[in-house]
C-alpha cells in the first residue's frame, strides 16, 4: 500500500460507507493510532460518508496520511456535488437535522477529530475535511 | 557606402584620397567580421580572404590565396559544389559545409554566396561567408539529448500517456497505452480519443472538461482492448501550451485502477454477505433473550433485526431482552438511532432492554458524538448483563458444591 497517494471511495451507496469505514480503519491503524482514536476516526468517516449518501446521493472519500511540522496523522476529505448546505452554523448545531436524523453527525464529527474545515454552496456540493494528529 | 563627401585630414596629400579611404574603409568591416569571408575565382581558387578565415582554417593570407578553395573542408566535392552552384545560380544561401582547421579540429557552418562583378557586369568571382554555427550545433545535440531523455521517461511511464489535439484527436502515446489498448503507435495517432473507451461519449465529455477548465483530475473511464478485456483506470489530465502559451492540446495520464476496483467489489460482496447473515436472537433462560448483533447496523440490517428481536420477545413472553454489540466496529449517530428505536419499540411491549458489550473505546465516541444512551441500561459485558437479567427475573445463581450454604439458613 503507498503512503503518499490518497485513497478514494466512491459513495454510492449504503455498502459503500463500509468500504469507506474499511478503508479509514486500516489507514489509521497502520499509521499508529490507539484503538480509541481508530474508533473515534472510523465513526466520523462513517458520519461524514454517510451524509453523502443521504443527501447527496454519491460522492469521494479520500484518505491519505499527512505531515506538518513534526506531526504526522491521517486527512479525510469528502466531497460531494449535492445540494449544499444552506446554514453552516445551524448544520454545526447539535441536534438540528433536515433528515430524520439525530443531527449530532457533523457536530459530532468536530467533536472526534481534530480538525475540520467545512465548505459548502447551495447547489453546488459540499466539502468536508477532517484531520486527527497522533499524539506525542 | 559613398564616403567620398566625408573629409579626410589624414590622407589629403593622396591623388585620389576619397576612393583610396572608402577603399581602406570597405576594407576594414570585411577584416572586423566575425564571420569568415572569402572570394573564390571561376578556378575554384581562392582569390582574398579575411582575418576570420585566417583564424578558421589556422592558415596565413598568403597560404590560402591561390589554393584550391574546397581543400579547407571535410567534404571538398560538396565544397566544390557549393561555389559552382554559386556561378550558375548566382547565390546559394545557409550551405552547410565543416572547415578543417590545420590543427585538425572541425568548425560546423553555413554559408551565404553570391557571385560578383567587375564594372562591365562580368561575373568575376564569387564572394562566400562563413557563419560558425558550432555552438547552435553544441545547443541543439544537447536539446535532442534532453528531449530523448524525457522521451525516455514518458516511455518508461508504466501509466498509459497520451496527447490529444483540439480535435480529439490523438497525437502522441506512449508505450503503456500500446499495451493498454492493444494497438501499436501508428495505428493510435490520428484517431479519435474517444473511440477507445467503453463510454465514448463520457471520453469526449472529459478531453472537453479539460480544455474548458484547463484540468480534470482522477476522472474514471474504462480502456477497451481489442481482446475485450476492459481496463478501469482514472485519468489526470492538463492542457499543454506553446512557447506563446496558446493552447495546444491535452496531456493525460491513466491510472490502471482494476486491482483497486476488484478489491472493492469484494469488500463489498462481502459486506453483503455479512449483511445477509440473520441476526440471530436466542432464548438462553426462560424470560431472557439475547441477540448477538456482529458487523455494521445499516438501516435494512435494522430493520430485520428489530423485527425479530420483537418477536422473540412476544413468542418467548421475555421480559428482559440483551442486545450485545461487542462485534458491532463501529457505532455513529445512525446506529445508535436505530438501536435507541429498537429499544424503545421493545420498552413498548413492557419489556426491558439491557445493552451489553459496550467496549471503552465505543463509550468515549459516542459521549463525544453526543449521544445520549442514559436512559438504557448498559454494562459493558454479556455476563454482567445477564446477572442484570437474572436479578430482574429475581433469580439466583447458587453454586452446587455449596451445600452448606442451604443449610446455613434456618
Amino acid at each position: 500500500m503507498s503512503i503518499a497517494l490518497a485513497d478514494e471511495i466512491r459513495i454510492d451507496s449504503e455498502s459503500d460507507i463500509v468500504v469507506a469505514r474499511k478503508l479509514v480503519r486500516d489507514t489509521a491503524t497502520s499509521l499508529g493510532f490507539g484503538l480509541t482514536d481508530v474508533t473515534r476516526i472510523v465513526t466520523a468517516a462513517s458520519e461524514l460518508t454517510r451524509n453523502i449518501y443521504i443527501y447527496a446521493g454519491s460522492g469521494i472519500m479520500r484518505c491519505r496520511p499527512v505531515a506538518s511540522d513534526a506531526r504526522r496523522g491521517v486527512e479525510l476529505v469528502f466531497e460531494d456535488k449535492g445540494p449544499g448546505i444552506a446554514d453552516i452554523s445551524k448544520a454545526m448545531t447539535p441536534g438540528y437535522t433536515t433528515s430524520r436524523g439525530m443531527g449530532m453527525g457533523l457536530p459530532g464529527s468536530k467533536r472526534l477529530m481534530d480538525e475540520m474545515d467545512l465548505k459548502s454552496a447551495v447547489g453546488q456540493g459540499t466539502t468536508v475535511v477532517v484531520r486527527k494528529w497522533l499524539h506525542k | 557606402m559613398k564616403t567620398s563627401q566625408k573629409p579626410s585630414n589624414r590622407s589629403g596629400q593622396n591623388a585620389a584620397p576619397g576612393n583610396e579611404a572608402a577603399s581602406a574603409y570597405n576594407r576594414s568591416l570585411i577584416e572586423a567580421s566575425l564571420d569568415a569571408m572569402v572570394t573564390i575565382g571561376p578556378d575554384g581558387r581562392i582569390t582574398d580572404v579575411n582575418g576570420a578565415t585566417e583564424s578558421v582554417t589556422g592558415r596565413s593570407r598568403t597560404e590560402l590565396i591561390g589554393t584550391d578553395f574546397s581543400g579547407y573542408f571535410t567534404e571538398p566535392a560538396k565544397a566544390a559544389a557549393g561555389y559552382q552552384r554559386v556561378f550558375r545560380d548566382g547565390q546559394v544561401r545557409d550551405y552547410p559545409l565543416e572547415i578543417r582547421h590545420s590543427d585538425g579540429h572541425v568548425t560546423s557552418v553555413l554559408y551565404n554566396a553570391s557571385v560578383y562583378k567587375d564594372a562591365e557586369g562580368k561575373v568575376i568571382g564569387v564572394f562566400a561567408a562563413a557563419r560558425d554555427i558550432t555552438e547552435r550545433k553544441e545547443a541543439e545535440a544537447l536539446l535532442a539529448k534532453a528531449s530523448a531523455y524525457t522521451r525516455s521517461l514518458i516511455e518508461a511511464s508504466i501509466d498509459p500517456l497520451v496527447t490529444i489535439g483540439p480535435d480529439g484527436k490523438v497525437t502522441d502515446i506512449n508505450a503503456a497505452t500500446e499495451i493498454a489498448t492493444g494497438y501499436p503507435r501508428s495505428e493510435l495517432i490520428g484517431t479519435d480519443f474517444a473511440g477507445y473507451f467503453t463510454d465514448p461519449a463520457k471520453a469526449r465529455a472529459g478531453y472537453q472538461q479539460v480544455f474548458r477548465d484547463g484540468q480534470v483530475r482522477d476522472y474514471p473511464l474504462e480502456m477497451r482492448h481489442p481482446s475485450g478485456k476492459v481496463t478501469s483506470v482514472l485519468f489526470n489530465a492538463s492542457v499543454y501550451k506553446d512557447a506563446e502559451g496558446k493552447v495546444i492540446g491535452v496531456f493525460a495520464a491513466a491510472r490502471d485502477i482494476t486491482e483497486r476496483k476488484e478489491s472493492e467489489a469484494r469488500i463489498k460482496q462481502q459486506a453483503n454477505e455479512i449483511l445477509e447473515l440473520s441476526t440471530p436472537v436466542m432464548q438462553v433462560w426462560k424470560g431472557v433473550v439475547v441477540a448477538p448483533l456482529i458487523g455494521s447496523l445499516d438501516s435494512s440490517r435494522t430493520q430485520q433485526f428489530m423485527e425479530r428481536l420483537l418477536s422473540r420477545i412476544v413468542e418467548t413472553n421475555s421480559p428482559v431482552a440483551l442486545v450485545d454489540i461487542m462485534g458491532v466496529p463501529t457505532i455513529d449517530t445512525q446506529t445508535a438511532q436505530h438501536l435507541i428505536e429498537a429499544i424503545s419499540a421493545v420498552k413498548l411491549l413492557g419489556s426491558q432492554v439491557v445493552l451489553t458489550g459496550v467496549r471503552p473505546a465505543i463509550a468515549q465516541t459516542l459521549v463525544h458524538l453526543g449521544v445520549n444512551l442514559s436512559d438504557i441500561s448498559t454494562r459493558s459485558s454479556l455476563a454482567a448483563g445477564l446477572q442484570v437479567a437474572f436479578t430482574k427475573l429475581e433469580l439466583e445463581v447458587v453454586k452446587k458444591s455449596q451445600p452448606g450454604r442451604a443449610e446455613t439458613k434456618p
